[in-house]
């Protein structure tokens, strides 16, 4: 349960950092190390190279312009946690954040790193998606944007080439009349879930009027739908409605069977937590119970 | 840019309970074995070694990490405070009281890792911000207490630290 030894890189830049995937094999870059430091201690992973991004200026800040908060890729998730916990807005972020592992990973895992690992079980890629987020991406032609969607493709596999780093991910702020809520399942509190959802959706007069629903662990990567057109103007007090948005998620789905879960748990487990998020986001955003 | 081979041993300082070490390390060198094997601080333990047990849970710069899942390159200048270092501070007594006499551990093995956990939250517990116990101590495998004594112990010292201030 020990690493296989590595060369260890020290870049002072973004640039330097770009450089060295550029020109080394099989090299792999070190965040948090909360996943990546677990695979390589049971030797899942053994990269020959590994390149610390701790010390690299212009990662670590947390901006809001625009109404979009940027988050610097090494930005730890208990930072995180602790600056949407007091946004109303961002509800569905926080519970999220707060499930992922344990105080003592959060305190040093990564937002940049936990999206780049694209584990398909993971909050943070859901929530991305769920949020309409993106992410810049920097690389030996420069730095470019990418939306959640097309940025996560296979299971911890992204549309980042070997030569690029993700720099920061970018969270727009919902509006007032909006709310969201995160469910996750998992045996014990802290673990990989075996469902996780999570919708946000924005109402005007007691009209649902944007929405988004997404879910992980039921396939390759998390999956998010908009609100179906012809939900909008309608009021979510049925469970009608709810479980329509529901049925346009599920073909989305390709759920792993394991020892954890059979696929048709998963299945149930994304209707029930998805019935119960659609409910909890509209009341958030105002909405009324009949 | 600096780059060690993996074969090199390279030089790294870290303070350690207040105390600054110097020691020539492999690249690969986690900080939970730095500190028990270079160092001989054996109050760290380690357990599962992937960061699931929280048995080697250890404070960086004030905060609870698995020093398994760090590398001891990679921790800069950090300040790292083991269990041996959290023995020194004086109110240390009532936590270590409060473990035994709530019967908090049996075979002992988990118990450095979840003081320091507990330590840490109960250093930043007050009024304004309640502490989510279920999460601190969700980051800890015990399997002799069934958490029901340590949960006791915390009980404890909250009382006596609330029942202090309102004295």
């Amino acid at each position: 349960m020990k690493p296989a030894p590595f060369d260890f890189i020290r870049p002072e830049s973004v640039a330097d950092v770009i450089s060295i995937l550029s020109h080394t094999e099989d090299v792999k870059l070190l965040a948090g190390g909360q996943s990546l430091i677990a695979m390589m201690n049971m030797r899942l992973a053994r990269p020959s190279a590994l390149v610390t991004l701790r010390g690299v200026p212009g990662l670590d800040a947390i901006e809001e312009k625009d109404g979009v908060v940027t988050v610097g890729a090494m930005v730890v998730q208990e930072r995180m946690r602790f600056m949407v916990s007091h946004r109303p807005e961002f509800g569905a972020l926080a519970e999220g954040i707060g499930s992922i592992g344990h105080p003592q990973t959060r305190s040093t895992g990564t937002v940049g790193g936990s999206i780049a690992h694209a584990d398909p079980s993971a909050e943070l890629p859901l929530l991305l998606q769920v949020y309409r987020g993106s992410v810049t991406v920097v690389g030996p032609s420069g730095s470019h944007h990418m939306a959640a969607e097309d940025f996560f493709q296979f299971p911890f596999t992204t549309a980042l080439e070997p030569e690029e780093i993700l720099v920061a991910t970018h969270w727009p702020v919902p509006t007032v009349s909006s709310g969201g809520s995160f469910r996750e399942f998992a045996r014990r509190r802290g673990d990989f879930a075996i469902v996780a959802v999570a919708c946000q959706v924005s109402i005007e007069g007691q009209r649902l009027m944007d929405g988004r629903l997404g879910a992980a662990g039921v396939a390759g990567t998390a999956v998010a739908v908009d609100l179906p057109l012809d939900l909008r103007g309608q009021s979510l007090i049925a469970d009608e409605a709810a479980n329509h948005w529901l049925e346009t998620l599920m073909p989305l789905l390709d759920p792993p069977d394991d020892l954890e879960a059979s696929s048709d748990l998963r299945r149930t487990l994304v209707r029930t937590l998805g019935r119960e998020v659609i409910a909890e986001a509209w009341v958030r955003a105002g909405g009324g119970t009949t | 840019m600096t780059r060690y081979d993996k074969d090199q041993r390279v030089p790294v300082t870290l303070t350690v309970n207040g105390r600054e070490y110097r020691r020539w390390i492999e690249p690969r060198l986690l900080l939970s074995d730095f500190i028990r094997d270079e160092l001989g601080l054996t109050g760290t333990h380690v357990g599962c070694e992937h960061g699931v047990c929280g048995a080697c849970t250890i404070l960086l710069n004030g905060t609870p990490v698995r020093s398994c899942l760090k590398l001891a390159i990679d921790v800069g200048n950090g300040h790292i405070t083991t269990i041996e270092g959290l023995v020194k501070d004086d109110e240390f007594d009532a936590l270590r009281q409060a473990f035994s006499e709530n019967h908090a551990l049996q075979c002992g093995f988990c118990t450095p890792g979840i003081v320091v956990s507990v330590w840490d939250a109960l250093k930043h517990a007050s009024d304004s911000d309640l502490v989510d116990w279920e999460d601190v101590l969700s980051g800890h495998l015990c399997r002799c207490t069934g958490y029901v004594g340590i949960r006791q112990a915390i009980k404890a010292l909250q009382a006596k630290e609330g029942g202090e201030a309102k004295a």
